[in-house]
Protein backbone atom coordinates (compact mmCIF):
# COMPACT_ATOMS: atom_id res chain seq x y z
CA UNK A 1 0.00 0.00 0.00
CA UNK A 2 1.26 3.56 -0.83
CA UNK A 3 2.51 5.09 2.35
CA UNK A 4 0.93 8.36 3.69
CA UNK A 5 1.91 10.37 6.77
CA UNK A 6 -0.25 8.71 9.63
CA UNK A 7 -2.86 11.12 10.91
CA UNK A 8 -5.78 11.13 13.60
CA UNK A 9 -8.76 13.75 13.39
CA UNK A 10 -10.54 14.67 16.45
CA UNK A 11 -14.01 14.72 15.82
CA UNK A 12 -19.05 11.44 19.19
CA UNK A 13 -22.33 10.43 20.90
CA UNK B 1 6.12 6.98 32.33
CA UNK B 2 7.94 9.12 29.61
CA UNK B 3 6.04 11.44 27.55
CA UNK B 4 9.33 10.82 24.51
CA UNK B 5 8.52 8.70 21.76
CA UNK B 6 12.09 6.77 20.95
CA UNK B 7 12.43 4.42 18.11
CA UNK B 8 13.42 1.99 21.92
CA UNK B 9 9.94 3.10 23.15
CA UNK B 10 7.20 0.67 23.58
CA UNK B 11 3.72 2.18 22.81
CA UNK B 12 0.84 0.66 24.07
CA UNK B 13 -3.29 2.22 24.21
CA UNK B 14 -4.22 3.93 27.08
CA UNK B 15 -6.66 1.57 28.89
CA UNK B 16 -9.61 4.44 28.65
CA UNK B 17 -9.24 3.96 24.91
CA UNK B 18 -9.94 1.44 21.99
CA UNK B 19 -9.01 1.28 18.48
CA UNK B 20 -12.28 0.46 16.38
CA UNK B 21 -13.54 -0.32 12.72
CA UNK B 22 -16.74 2.00 11.58
CA UNK B 23 -17.86 -0.57 8.99
CA UNK B 24 -20.86 1.31 8.22
CA UNK B 25 -18.38 4.31 6.70
CA UNK B 26 -15.42 1.79 6.46
CA UNK B 27 -12.81 4.12 8.35
CA UNK B 28 -11.07 2.73 11.64
CA UNK B 29 -11.71 5.55 14.81
CA UNK B 30 -10.04 5.46 18.52
CA UNK B 31 -12.56 5.71 20.65
CA UNK B 32 -12.28 7.23 24.32
CA UNK B 33 -14.90 8.03 26.54
CA UNK B 34 -15.76 11.43 25.21
CA UNK B 35 -14.09 11.88 22.66
CA UNK B 36 -13.78 9.79 18.81
CA UNK B 37 -10.55 10.33 16.03
CA UNK B 38 -10.94 9.61 13.34
CA UNK B 39 -7.85 7.39 11.30
CA UNK B 40 -6.13 7.26 8.11
CA UNK B 41 -5.19 3.81 6.87
CA UNK B 42 -1.56 4.16 7.99
CA UNK B 43 -2.49 5.95 11.53
CA UNK B 44 -4.88 2.68 12.14
CA UNK B 45 -1.75 0.33 11.26
CA UNK B 46 0.70 1.93 13.69
CA UNK B 47 -1.94 1.66 16.35
CA UNK B 48 -3.08 -1.75 15.73
CA UNK B 49 0.56 -2.62 16.19
CA UNK B 50 0.82 -0.92 19.82
CA UNK B 51 0.53 -3.45 22.18
CA UNK B 52 3.44 -2.73 24.79
CA UNK B 53 6.01 -5.40 23.18
CA UNK B 54 6.88 -4.02 20.28
CA UNK B 55 8.90 -0.77 19.89
CA UNK B 56 8.64 1.98 17.57
CA UNK B 57 11.57 0.04 15.97
CA UNK B 58 9.76 -2.98 15.31
CA UNK B 59 6.37 -1.48 14.07
CA UNK B 60 8.27 0.59 11.27
CA UNK B 61 9.99 -3.45 10.50
CA UNK B 62 6.66 -4.37 10.65
CA UNK B 63 4.64 -1.82 8.30
CA UNK B 64 7.87 -1.97 5.99
CA UNK B 65 6.40 -5.12 5.10
CA UNK B 66 2.62 -3.77 3.69
CA UNK B 67 3.55 -0.26 3.17
CA UNK B 68 6.01 0.52 -0.12
CA UNK B 69 8.04 3.31 2.31
CA UNK B 70 7.70 4.06 5.50
CA UNK B 71 9.01 7.11 6.86
CA UNK B 72 10.54 6.72 10.27
CA UNK B 73 9.96 10.60 11.90
CA UNK B 74 6.31 10.18 10.97
CA UNK B 75 5.65 7.16 12.88
CA UNK B 76 7.46 8.80 15.74
CA UNK B 77 5.85 11.61 15.50
CA UNK B 78 2.50 10.93 15.26
CA UNK B 79 2.79 8.65 18.48
CA UNK B 80 4.10 11.28 19.82
CA UNK B 81 1.15 13.72 19.15
CA UNK B 82 -0.71 10.74 20.92
CA UNK B 83 0.73 10.76 23.82
CA UNK B 84 0.56 14.37 24.67
CA UNK B 85 -3.31 13.59 23.78
CA UNK B 86 -3.26 10.76 26.58
CA UNK B 87 -4.41 8.57 24.13
CA UNK B 88 -1.09 6.15 24.31
CA UNK B 89 1.17 5.48 26.73
CA UNK B 90 5.15 4.27 26.02
CA UNK B 91 7.47 2.60 28.08
CA UNK B 92 10.99 2.84 27.72
CA UNK B 93 13.79 -0.66 27.54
Amino acid sequence: VEWEAPEFEELIT
Amino acid sequence: MSTDVTRSSRPRLAAHVRLAFDRSRGRHVLLGPESVSVLNRPGASILDLCDGSRTVADIVANLRGRYDRVVDDEVTAFLARLVVKRYVEVGDD
